[in-house]
């Protein structure tokens, strides 16, 4: 039986994802997706084969979240047999607004395990991605949350599509008066093949250089824990590319934690890492717990000492 | 002003274990704590009764256990404690936690501003927040930084993937706090011994006119396992000459350098 899915993103690169994921996960699917003001999103949508498009055109100074009345009309008119929705910061408040308007169950930030007739069953990490929990929805709609990049992004093409249905966005209550870019934001973390975290273990921002040459020397960037990029003394690093619980989630082949003790809230965000290698000073560190290979003693010896074999390596 | 701080009693991540052979969460040494940026989303409150006139109220739900954190939350500088009982809300779906925390901001009455947590340092689903405001007919703002309250106006900063975005709006307003909002003072010993005189509600589902089978549950929880990551574990020390190059050897032959 063919199924309903709606996807919903305010990115066509996250759009495209899911269509992707979708074609994926379920055969016979009629796809419906749901571009939050965002013309460009709508024609990827359609360009990568979206069955049905609504582009919700916002009112000047409505933040993308003001979407979910109309979207929960629209899905309860139209029906659905999943709700995706790409679990961007804004993505994941919308999901949850556009659940509890549609009385629903949602799984955030989830994985698919199984979509069925009638059933959808879901995995996603809890305590800081220390265990995982499966889920499975009692109501007619579930929605899910989905972390990007848990689909490949296929080729992006864009379309003029006559299945592109523009809605104008009433205003909600809250009001965006302005906008302030982090800087750097350019780093795109997610796609790295190679991360360099460093954590307190470093003594002085201007040591970042070293990492930062490290990174290099592996095809990589660097990153942070979230001390190092928010607390005060520290600050090194733009906002929000700490990686960790409510920071950034990353999976490159390599990944460097350097002088970082390894809380659960720092390795949520680097689960997934391929090789991880800890450095740290202290032996009983849990860094060492989840390190492929581990180094124990001071950073400013081993990283220069690194960065000497590994150019040697090559 | 009435000012609602809504918090969960958590396990503390960091004391939990897993046995790798059955995978079952060990949580009987983990001690219980107000989740991380549930903190923050009380002393935020607290600013707020700083600067401006305000009462706040420090509310919770869950089993009989959670009952003890009244103190700690009063301690931090809350007004009263509302405390909702009930052994079925642990591990709850949060659609039926925000479903008891409405009711019981409704029975508190005249509130002006409901601050939460981005999300719970347990389950970090981060919907309590945004399915409040739904149930209540209030805007929300959600992954706040920065707050100012103008008057019936809030000015909020919120953090997102790529920036900042500022916005304005009216209360009453729900509002979910990031960790880096503000950093949570310790309580003074003053503070915590002056919070057992404060006044505690503790109220039952009953007291807020529902039962656990009339708040709908949509998503049922089949398990919770310990996610193990299979890592090799090889630790080198000593030389560090030595260290480095048994692990550049190693990633050589890994093909990742």
């Amino acid at each position: 039986m063919q199924k309903k899915v709606w996807v919903i993103s305010e990115q066509g690169e996250l759009l495209a994802e899911m269509i992707n994921g979708v074609k994926l996960i379920c055969t016979d699917a009629a796809i419906t997706a749901a571009a939050l003001g965002c013309e460009h999103a709508a024609k990827i949508a359609a360009g990568v084969g979206a069955g049905k498009i609504y582009y919700f055109k916002l009112s000047e100074g409505s933040p993308v979240e003001a979407a979910y009345i109309q979207l929960a009309q629209l899905i309860k008119n139209e029906g659905a047999d999943l709700v995706l929705v790409a679990a961007t910061k804004r993505g994941k408040t919308l999901a949850a607004l556009l659940a509890a308007e549609l009385e629903s169950g949602l799984a955030s930030e989830a994985k698919i395990e199984e979509f069925t007739d009638g059933s959808v069953k879901t995995s996603r990490f809890v305590y800081g991605g220390l265990a995982i929990s499966i889920d499975t929805f009692a109501s007619a709609i579930p929605v899910v949350s989905v972390p990007p990049r848990t689909w490949e992004r296929p080729v992006l093409v864009e379309a003029d599509s006559p299945a592109i249905t523009e809605i104008i966005c009433d205003p909600g209550h809250v009001k965006v008066i302005g906008q302030k870019s982090h800087e750097c934001s350019t780093v795109n973390l997610e796609e790295a093949e190679a991360i360099v975290t460093i954590g307190r273990g470093v003594k002085n921002k201007e040591d970042v250089a070293m990492f930062e040459e490290l990174a290099g020397l592996i095809g990589g960037v660097t990153a942070c824990t979230r001390p190092v990029a928010e607390e005060d003394g520290y600050r090194w690093f733009p906002e929000g590319s700490y990686i960790g619980i409510s920071g950034r989630t990353v999976k490159p082949k390599l990944y460097f934690s350097v002088g970082s003790s390894g809380q659960i809230q720092h390795l949520a965000g680097c689960r997934d890492a391929k090789i991880l290698v800890g450095i740290n000073k202290n032996e009983d560190a849990p860094i060492f717990e989840s390190s492929d290979y581990g180094i124990v003693g001071d950073l400013y010896q081993i990283v220069p000492e690194l960065i000497k074999q590994i150019k040697a390596a090559k | 002003m009435r000012i609602v701080a809504c918090y969960k009693y958590v396990l503390d991540e960091q004391d939990l274990r897993v046995n790798p052979e059955t995978k079952s969460l060990a949580t009987d040494r983990a001690a219980w704590k107000i989740s991380d940026y549930d903190r923050n989303a009380i002393e935020e409150a607290i600013r707020k009764k700083e600067a401006h006139e305000a009462m706040v109220f420090a509310l919770t739900a869950g089993p009989a256990a959670a009952k003890a954190s009244l103190k700690d939350a009063l301690a931090r500088g809350s007004d009263e404690g509302y405390f909702i009982q009930e052994d079925g809300l642990s591990g709850a779906d949060p659609a039926v936690t925000a479903q008891v925390l409405a009711r019981a901001i409704q029975k508190i009455g005249d509130c002006d501003l409901v601050l939460c947590g981005e999300g719970a340092s347990d389950d970090y689903a981060q919907q309590v927040g945004p399915r409040l405001a739904v149930l209540l007919g209030w805007p929300v703002v959600t992954y706040v930084n920065k707050t100012e309250l103008e008057g019936q106006k809030l000015v909020a900063e919120r953090k997102l993937d790529n920036g900042t975005e500022i916005v304005e709006v009216e209360l009453p307003v729900v509002v979910t706090v990031t960790g880096d909002i503000n950093q949570p003072r310790i309580p003074s010993l003053k503070q915590i011994m002056g919070a057992g005189k404060k006044p505690m509600h503790t109220l039952a589902l009953a007291d807020l006119g529902t039962t656990l089978d009339q708040l709908k549950s949509n998503l049922v929880n089949q398990s919770v396992k310990g996610a193990v990551v299979d890592r090799k574990r090889q630790i080198f020390k000593g030389d560090p000459v030595e260290a480095v190059s048994q692990v550049v050897a190693a990633l050589v032959k890994e093909g990742t350098i």
